[in-house]
C-alpha cells in the first residue's frame, strides 16, 4: 500500500478565477463558465464556446520584465497556482531549501505565438505583399529571438522553477490529461523515495487560440458549429468546450504534515493505455503495477487480445484502488472524465458500471462548468475531490446530461455526505491513455 | 527488500556518425566528426552553415516497411527513433516477451517545430493597417480558408506522438511516459524508465530520445539565440568542447534507444546484459532560461543525486561523459561543477564530450551518450574529445584529448543539461554479477 502522502498546499486558476475558494463557491452555486467566444481570431470556428480564465499580470506574479517577455498565459497560470500552493504549504511548516523540493509539471500543448512573427511578416513585405525572398534575405531576423524557446513545453516549468527557486527533482511531461496524472505520480515517487522532502505537482491546460481550436477540432475533441451546445458531460457527445486552467498541489509525507492544515491525502494512482488496433503479439494488457499489487482488475480484452478504452479506464481505476488498498465499494465520490465525446463517454460509462455495479457513488462532472482543461484537468479535479471530502459536500454538475445515471449519482444541488472518505478522479487522453487518482480524507 | 537492479539488454542508435550503435561507436573511437555543411536546406545566408545530419538513405533503408502506416505521424526524428528502437528491441530480443503490458516506453522528444511551409502559409496573412510599423493584424479567417491548419501537422507537433508510435510499432502496452525537458530529455527518459522498473511498474522499458530540428526554422531559432558556432576553420573542427577557441555548439540530429530490464527478468530469459543503470539524479538550475547557473548549482545537484541514488562515492567514478556542448559558458561551468562534486578526484577522472564528434543532438543526446558510455565500459575504452587543441585555464581537467584511451572502467556518469535549466545525470555501470 502507498505510504500516506498529504496535500499541504493547493492552487488553481480556472474560469472561476484564481484560487480554489472561488472555484468551490462557483460549483456550489451551480455556475458554468462556457460562453460563446467573440474573439475575431476564432471567427473561422464560430459559433464556438470557450471557458477562458482571467488574464493575469506577470509583474504581480513576481516575474521580471525580461522573463515575462518569454511567457504566455500558460506560464502565468502556472506561476499563479504554483505560488499559491507553495505559499499555503509553507504555512506552519519548516522552511525547505530549494533543492529539497521536487517539481513535476504536466503541460498541455504550447502553441507558437503568432505575435512573435509580426516583425518578420512586416520586414518581408514587398510591393505585392509578403515576399518569401525578402524573408530569407533577412526578414527572418525580425522574429523574436526567444520565439523558438517560448514554444518548448518545458520553458514555463523552468520559469516557475526559477521564480520559486525550486532546484530539486523535476521533469516536464506533455501533453494531455495523462501528463497531469504523470506529474502527480512522479511527485509522489520523489517524496516516497526520499529524493524530495516535498514535491510540487502541476497540470496546465492549453491556451485558447485559433491554433488550439483547430488542433482540437481536427482531433475530434471539439465539434464544428456546436456553439453552446458543446461542453455538456454525458449528454450524448456534443463535443467539448476548450477551457483554460491550471492547478498545483504540494505533496509531503503525512507524518511531516501532522498538526498542519492539509487538504487531504493522495492514496493512489494508475494509468493504462487502450490498444485497439490489431496486435502483432496477441498479448494482453493490464494497468501498470497491477501484478505487483496482487489485485485482479485486468481489463476485459477486446477481440484480438487488445485493450478496449473501457478496459483501460477500468484498469487505471483498478490500479489506483489497489495502490490505496481499497475496493470500489469504499469510494464515495467519483469525478469522472466526462469529456463530452460520445465514444469516450460510452467507454467510461461501461467501465464505471463494471467497477461499481449497483453501488452508484456520488459524482461530480466538472467539464460542464470549466470546459476541458486537458493537461490541467486531473490536478484540478483532484483538488476538487479533496475539497468535497473535506467539506463532506458534493456540488451539482452544471450542464450535465443523464447519460451516466445508471452508474453514478449526480446531485442536482449541493449534497451533504457525512460518510465521504475516498474519491476517485478519472481522466482520458486523446490517444487513449486513461488515468486515475485516488484521494482520501485527511 | 533489496532494490531491484536495472540492466540494459539492448541498444540502438542513429547518429551523424552511423546508422546503428556499432558503426557510431566505431567512428567515434576513431575520432571522426559527423559535422558537415548542411544539405537539407540552403544555409547560405545564415551565420552558421553546418550541422550533424543523418543520411536520409540510412533511415529509408532501415525503416520497417510493415510500419509504413506510422510514417504519416512520424517526424524525421521519430523515423530515426523507430529505426533505433527496432535495433535495440532486436538486440534485447524484446519480441519474445509474451506479456506486452509489462513493457513500457519512456521517451524524450519535442515534436516538430513549425517548418518553413508553416511560416509561408501563415506570414502572407498578416495585414498591414497602414499606420506605421507594427500596425496590423493577422487574418486568421483567410489563413483557415487557405487550408492553414494541417491535421497531420498537429500530430507531428505533439510531444507524445513519438511515444505512441513506438508503443504501437513494438507492441509495448505498459507505462507510457513522454518527457520534454530539452537537452535533458533523453537522459531523463532513461532515468524515469529505470525508476518505473524499480518500482515494479514494468519488467522492461524502451527508453531514449530523438530529435531532428535541422530544418530551416528549427535551425534559425538557435541562430537567433546566437547559441550556434559561427567561427570555424572547417565543419569538422567546429565542435571543440573545453577548447579555448570554442564559440558555440553544432546542432545535430539523431536518436538513441535502450531496452532497460529488471535484472531477474533479464536473467530468466538469458537476455544479453550490456550494462547497468546504477542511479539517476535530476535537478533544476532555477536561475535563468537562457543561461546556466554560473557555478553550475543545478549540475552539482544532479550529479550528487545520481551518485546518492546509485550508492556510489565520488572517488569510485572512473569516467564522466560530459554534457560538453562547446559553448564558452557550458564547458567552464560544467568543469566547475565537476570539481565541486569530485574535489581532488576531479583531476584524476577522465572527462570527455561525445558532442565534439556528434554535435548536439538536443533531446536525443542523453540517450545517445548513455549508449556510448556503456559501450566504452564494455570495451574498456574511453572515447575522446576531438578538436581539443588550445588549453583553456577555466577548463583544467583531463578531457581525453583527441584519441580514444584504452582504460578499464566500471562506473561512469553521463551528464545532460537542458535549455531552461533542467539537468539530468545518469550513473552507469559495467555489469557485474554480484
Amino acid at each position: 500500500m502507498l505510504p500516506l502522502l498529504a496535500v499541504t498546499g493547493a492552487g488553481a486558476v480556472t474560469a472561476a478565477g484564481r484560487g480554489l475558494d472561488p472555484l468551490w463557491r462557483a460549483l456550489l452555486e451551480g455556475r458554468a463558465f462556457p460562453a460563446l467566444d467573440p474573439d475575431p481570431q476564432l471567427a473561422g470556428f464560430a459559433p464556438i464556446a470557450t471557458a477562458r480564465s482571467p488574464r493575469l499580470d506577470p509583474a504581480a506574479l513576481g516575474a521580471d520584465a525580461r522573463a515575462a517577455r518569454l511567457m504566455g498565459h500558460h506560464t502565468h497560470m502556472l506561476l499563479a497556482c504554483a505560488g499559491d500552493a507553495l505559499a499555503e504549504a509553507g504555512r506552519g511548516g519548516e522552511e525547505l531549501r530549494g533543492e529539497e523540493v521536487g517539481f513535476f509539471a504536466g503541460m498541455d500543448a504550447v502553441d507558437p505565438a503568432e505575435g512573435d512573427l509580426e516583425g518578420a511578416a512586416l520586414a518581408s513585405l514587398g510591393g505585392e505583399g509578403f515576399s518569401a525572398p525578402r524573408f530569407f534575405a533577412g526578414g527572418y531576423r525580425s522574429i523574436h529571438p526567444l520565439w523558438p524557446l517560448a514554444m518548448l513545453s518545458n520553458i514555463a516549468h523552468c520559469q516557475a522553477a526559477i521564480r520559486f527557486g525550486l532546484r530539486g527533482e523535476n521533469a516536464t511531461f506533455s501533453p494531455g490529461p495523462e501528463a497531469g496524472v504523470q506529474a502527480v505520480a512522479e511527485a509522489a515517487f520523489a517524496v516516497i523515495e526520499g529524493k524530495a522532502r516535498a514535491a510540487l505537482a502541476a497540470g496546465v491546460s492549453a491556451v485558447v487560440s485559433a491554433r488550439a481550436a483547430a488542433r482540437y477540432r481536427e482531433r475530434g475533441l471539439l465539434l464544428p458549429g456546436a456553439g453552446l451546445e458543446a461542453g455538456r458531460p454525458f449528454a450524448g457527445g456534443p463535443g467539448a468546450v476548450l477551457g483554460e486552467g491550471a492547478a498545483a498541489l504540494v505533496l509531503e509525507p503525512a507524518d511531516r504534515a501532522k498538526g498542519r492544515p492539509m487538504h487531504g491525502l493522495l492514496a493512489g494512482w494508475g494509468s493504462a493505455r487502450a490498444v485497439e488496433g490489431p496486435s502483432p503479439s496477441g498479448g494482453g494488457a493490464s494497468a501498470p503495477g497491477l501484478q505487483s499489487a496482487g489485485a485482479d482488475f485486468r481489463p476485459a480484452k477486446a477481440e484480438g487480445g487488445r485493450v478496449s478504452l473501457a478496459g483501460a479506464f477500468r484498469a487505471a481505476a483498478g490500479a489506483a484502488l489497489a495502490m490505496g488498498g481499497v475496493g470500489p465499494e469504499e469510494v464515495g465520490l467519483v469525478i469522472p472524465h466526462g469529456g463530452c465525446g460520445a465514444r469516450v463517454e460510452a467507454a467510461e460509462r461501461e467501465a464505471l458500471a463494471g467497477l461499481f455495479g449497483r453501488g452508484r457513488p456520488l459524482a461530480l462532472a466538472t467539464k460542464g462548468a470549466l470546459g476541458h482543461l486537458l493537461g490541467g484537468a486531473p490536478v484540478t479535479d483532484l483538488l476538487l475531490a479533496l475539497r468535497c471530502l473535506a467539506e463532506k459536500t458534493v456540488p451539482p454538475s452544471p450542464r450535465r446530461g443523464n447519460g451516466a445515471g445508471e452508474a453514478l449519482r449526480f446531485p442536482s444541488r449541493p449534497e451533504r455526505a457525512e460518510g465521504l472518505r475516498r474519491a476517485l478522479v478519472l481522466s482520458c487522453g486523446l490517444d487513449g491513455v486513461c488515468g486515475a487518482l485516488l484521494a482520501a480524507a485527511g | 527488500m533489496p532494490r531491484k537492479r536495472v540492466v540494459v539488454t539492448g541498444c540502438g542508435l542513429m547518429s551523424p556518425l552511423g546508422p546503428d550503435a556499432a558503426s557510431t561507436f566505431a567512428a567515434a573511437r576513431e575520432g571522426r566528426s559527423g559535422v558537415r555543411r548542411l544539405r537539407s536546406f540552403d544555409p547560405a545566408r545564415l551565420p552558421c552553415q553546418i550541422g550533424g545530419e543523418v543520411e536520409t538513405a540510412w533511415i529509408e533503408e532501415r525503416e520497417n516497411p510493415a510500419h509504413r502506416r506510422l510514417g504519416k505521424f512520424s517526424t524525421r526524428g521519430v523515423r530515426m527513433m523507430r529505426v533505433a528502437a527496432a535495433e535495440a528491441a532486436a538486440a534485447a530480443r524484446l519480441g519474445e516477451l509474451g506479456d506486452r503490458s509489462r513493457i513500457g516506453v519512456a521517451l524524450g522528444s519535442h515534436g516538430e517545430h513549425p517548418g518553413v511551409g508553416d511560416l509561408m502559409q501563415l506570414l502572407p496573412h498578416w495585414r498591414p493597417a497602414g499606420g506605421g510599423a507594427w500596425q496590423g493584424s493577422w487574418d486568421f479567417g483567410s489563413f483557415a480558408r487557405a487550408g492553414g491548419y494541417d491535421f497531420l501537422g498537429f500530430y507531428r507537433r505533439k510531444v507524445d506522438v513519438a511515444t505512441s508510435v513506438l508503443a504501437v510499432a513494438l507492441d509495448c502496452q505498459g507505462p507510457a511516459v513522454s518527457i520534454c525537458s530539452a537537452c535533458a530529455a533523453g537522459a531523463q527518459a532513461v532515468g524515469e524508465a529505470a525508476r518505473l522498473i524499480r518500482d515494479g511498474k514494468a519488467d522492461a522499458m524502451l527508453a531514449g530520445g530523438c530529435e531532428s530540428a535541422l530544418s530551416y526554422v528549427g535551425f534559425m531559432g538557435f541562430v537567433l539565440l546566437t547559441a550556434l558556432v559561427e567561427k570555424y576553420e572547417s565543419p569538422e573542427k567546429a565542435s571543440r568542447p573545453f577548447d579555448r577557441k570554442r564559440n558555440g555548439f553544432v546542432m545535430s540530429e539523431g536518436a538513441g534507444a535502450l531496452v532497460l530490464e529488471e535484472l531477474g527478468h533479464a536473467r530468466a530469459r538469458r537476455a544479453p546484459i550490456l550494462g547497468e543503470v546504477l542511479g539517476y539524479g535530476d535537478s533544476a538550475d532555477a536561475f535563468r532560461i537562457t543561461d546556466m547557473h554560473p557555478r553550475g548549482a543545478g549540475a552539482v545537484l544532479a550529479m550528487r543525486g545520481a551518485l546518492r541514488d546509485a550508492g556510489v562515492e565520488p572517488a569510485q567514478v572512473e569516467y564522466i561523459n560530459a554534457h560538453g556542448t562547446s559553448t564558452p559558458k557550458n564547458d567552464s561551468t560544467e568543469t566547475l561543477a565537476i570539481k565541486e562534486v569530485f574535489g581532488d578526484h576531479a583531476k584524476r577522472v577522465p572527462v570527455s564530450s561525445n558532442k565534439s564528434m556528434l554535435g548536439h543532438t538536443i533531446g536525443a543526446a542523453g540517450a545517445i551518450e548513455a549508449i556510448l558510455t556503456l559501450e566504452g565500459m564494455r570495451r574498456s575504452e574511453i572515447l575522446p574529445t576531438i578538436n581539443y587543441e588550445n588549453r583553456d585555464p577555466k577548463c583544467d581537467l583531463d578531457y581525453v584529448p583527441n584519441e580514444t584511451r584504452p582504460a578499464a572502467h566500471r562506473i561512469a556518469l553521463s551528464n545532460s543539461f537542458g535549455f531552461g535549466g533542467q539537468n539530468a545525470c545518469l550513473c552507469l555501470g559495467r555489469f557485474e554479477d554480484a
